[in-house]
């Protein structure tokens, strides 16, 4: 019974996952493109003439389902293959906050836009990447349990709460060191910048190769020395 | 030493630093961030390195069939993240309570746990304790799983239980078994310990004459002198000889088999006679065949037990050739030899005239006692029950073992005593019991 429960938590993770990404999808222009599209496509068969105020619903819950059965019958690669397929989904999102135009490069000649800001949008690819190292830990931790169990261990469910609360406490001290990180390399940006162009780098770069290479040397040679000292003291 | 795991989530990282650089995208490398701080967090947390373990005190001897507890206490002393703790047990030991398999979470502080469970010795052997393994697991699978095995030792010695042999006293019983109770030996060296006052013989020595009877006994009509008797040296030799060949393993489970349970037998029926001061031999005759010469006491008592207590089966050895070894030994004692085999799964002529022409070998030095037969007896282990768990099999296991009728016919002809066992359904006393009858 718990596996069954910890089995549709997994589902209903990797289904909100899957959900996040397509939200941020449906808020850029590329969506809307595709949509029209779709909907100039079904100008042209008159059977599908009927549905198409319906088509981005159509979409969606077709999305939905495909991701449902992959859920299902997906086997063992299950997690990955929803992962990808979100991860697809989001990238062009990111594209809308990239230096380049994508999208003019390719020649399309259409503005890269989203709805969200810069924030909401790297807030969801933290969101995503976490979801996924979450799972699979999740589902590691998963098959340890069974593991355990056909090994005749009864009382695995104490090993393994505290195994999901070591990684899920990992996990958030990641998220949030990455979360400074990037607000110190956010304020700092300019900062470094300035620092990095008056740097002198002709002198750095014999400094450091010199230190480096003197660091190397006194290592070996020390790492020589001991080894000798021990090799001696064994004869004696 | 890093798994695949840790290298596919720096690899997650490296995608996505390497796509946000060259797409020129920053939240790619932002969001890449994530995978290598949780990779930095991952190794710098140790598994548990070391594991100490002891065993405490413990017992040493037990039977079979008896119930040891084992108790380890453990100590971890470093790490973060589960320990898995598995004692190996030795085969024929059964679990009965608890777990010899067990995981421990190691939490920041040390930790000490113990593992605890219970197991019955179904077989009689030494067995050793030996394979406490331990592994410990990176909380993340970073890092590979760390395998160690304690030097903690716990021997056992399981002695085979008795299966109780008595002497029935205070009837008036003849038993047609030749078990020599009180017999003694007729030659060897003479002990303070008197016998009887008997007649003067051609060869007694003129000191051994008692005078005073002589006198008290003398009349007109005739006279003879008198001699004091003493009793002999030692009492008499009792030679065991068990089948270790593998046709005795052929039969039941490796815990429950003929062999084992002649085993048992051949442990009691030595217990007895060297509670009652007969020399007992023993030969376990196969091709790593084992002899004990015939000696009394306690100390062939131990020999004997120690003896069994490691005895397998192997390849046949004929019975006679078994009984030559021991010539030597048997000559001029007049042994009672006591042979223990099962007759099942031998239909074929050869092991059948093995085990004849070893009956005819051994009578060769056996003096002919009641009816003109030697004391030979021959315990036969009836194979065939202990593969029959129902009705109907026990039904077809009685057909099987009429096969045995001719030869069991042969050995009867040739003077052997032959007593049939069901270990599965009757004790070794209740077998020879039956071959006691009233007066």
């Amino acid at each position: 019974m718990k596996n069954k429960i910890a089995n549709l938590l997994q589902l209903l993770s990797t289904v909100s996952l899957f959900s996040l990404a397509f939200y941020a999808f449906t808020q850029t222009s590329i969506f809307n493109l595709l949509i029209t599209g779709l909907q100039m496509l079904c100008t042209q068969i008159p059977l599908l003439r009927s549905y198409e105020s319906f088509l981005p619903s159509i979409f969606t819950i077709l999305l939905y389902v495909m991701i449902l059965l992959v859920g299902i019958f997906g086997g063992k690669g299950k997690l990955n293959l929803v992962y990808y397929f979100s991860l697809l989904l989001y990238i062009p999102v990111a594209f809308t906050f990239s230096a380049v135009n994508w999208l003019e490069i390719l020649g399309v000649g259409l503005p890269l836009e989203s709805f969200l800001s810069f924030n909401q949008v790297l807030l969801v690819g933290i969101a995503l990447i976490t979801c996924r190292l979450f799972l699979i830990n999740l589902s590691r931790i998963n098959e340890k349990k069974n593991e355990f169990l056909k090994r005749g261990e009864n009382k695995v469910d104490i090993i393994n709460k505290k195994l999901i609360i070591y990684t899920s406490a990992v996990l958030a001290l990641s998220v949030v060191i990455a979360v400074i990180a990037m607000i110190v390399l956010v304020i700092g940006e300019s900062a470094v910048t300035t620092f990095f162009v008056t740097l002198p780098y002709p002198l750095l770069l014999f400094g450091l190769g010199s230190t480096f290479t003197l660091i190397v040397f006194l290592y070996y040679y020390l790492r020589r020395g001991l080894s000798i000292e021990s090799q001696q003291k064994q004869t004696f | 030493m890093y798994t695949k795991v840790f290298l596919e989530t720096l690899t997650s990282f490296v995608a996505f630093f390497v796509a946000g650089l060259l797409l020129s995208t920053p939240i790619l490398v932002y969001v890449g961030l994530v995978p290598l701080f949780f990779a930095i967090l991952g190794i710098v947390l140790n598994q548990p390195k070391t594991v100490i373990f002891d065993r405490g005190e413990h017992k040493t001897e037990s039977f079979t069939g008896d119930v040891i507890e084992v108790a380890i206490d453990v100590t971890i002393k470093d790490g973060l993240g589960p320990v898995i703790i598995g004692d190996e047990l030795p085969p024929h030991f059964e679990l009965v309570e608890g777990n010899n398999f067990k995981v421990i979470w190691k939490g920041m502080s040390e930790k000490k746990d113990n593992v605890n469970y219970k197991v019955r010795c179904t077989k009689r052997g030494i067995y050793t304790l030996e394979h406490l393994n331990w592994e410990s697991n990176h909380i993340l699978n970073f890092k590979e799983t760390i395998r160690g095995e304690s030097d903690q030792k716990q021997t056992l010695t399981v002695r085979p239980r008795t299966l109780d042999i008595r002497r029935i006293r205070n009837l008036k019983t003849i038993a047609k078994l030749p078990i020599p109770l009180g017999a003694m030996n007729k030659t060897g060296m003479s002990t303070t310990d008197f016998q009887e006052i008997r007649k003067y013989t051609f060869g007694d020595t003129f000191r051994s004459i008692n005078w005073k009877a002589t006198a008290r006994r003398a009349n007109n009509l005739s006279w003879e002198p008198y001699v004091n008797e003493y009793e002999k040296e030692g009492k008499k030799v009792v030679w065991l000889f068990i089948d270790g060949s593998k046709a005795m393993g052929q039969l039941g489970t490796t815990i429950s088999n003929p062999f084992e349970y002649a085993l048992l037998a051949a442990n009691d029926l030595a217990h007895y006679y060297l509670e009652r001061n007969c020399r007992v031999g023993f030969y376990l005759f196969n091709k790593k065949s084992r002899l004990l010469y015939p000696d009394i006491g306690r100390s062939q008592q131990y020999k004997i037990s120690r003896e069994l207590l490691t005895m397998t089966m192997d390849n046949e050895e004929p019975l006679r050739k078994a009984v030559e070894k021991c010539r030597k030994y048997m000559i001029g004692s007049n042994p009672l030899c006591i042979v223990i085999t099962t007759l099942a799964e031998r239909m074929n002529s050869d092991e059948l005239s093995n085990i004849i022409e070893g009956v005819k070998e051994i009578a060769k030095y056996s003096k002919k006692q009641t009816r003109n037969f030697p004391p030979i007896l021959l315990i036969n282990v009836l194979g065939y029950y202990f593969i029959a768990n129902s009705p109907e099999k026990r039904m077809a296991a009685d057909i099987l073992q009429s096969e045995e009728t001719p030869i069991k016919r042969k050995l009867r002809k040739s003077g052997t005593i032959v007593i049939d066992w069901d270990p599965t359904e009757e004790k070794l006393m209740t077998v020879l019991l039956k071959e006691v009858r009233s007066r």
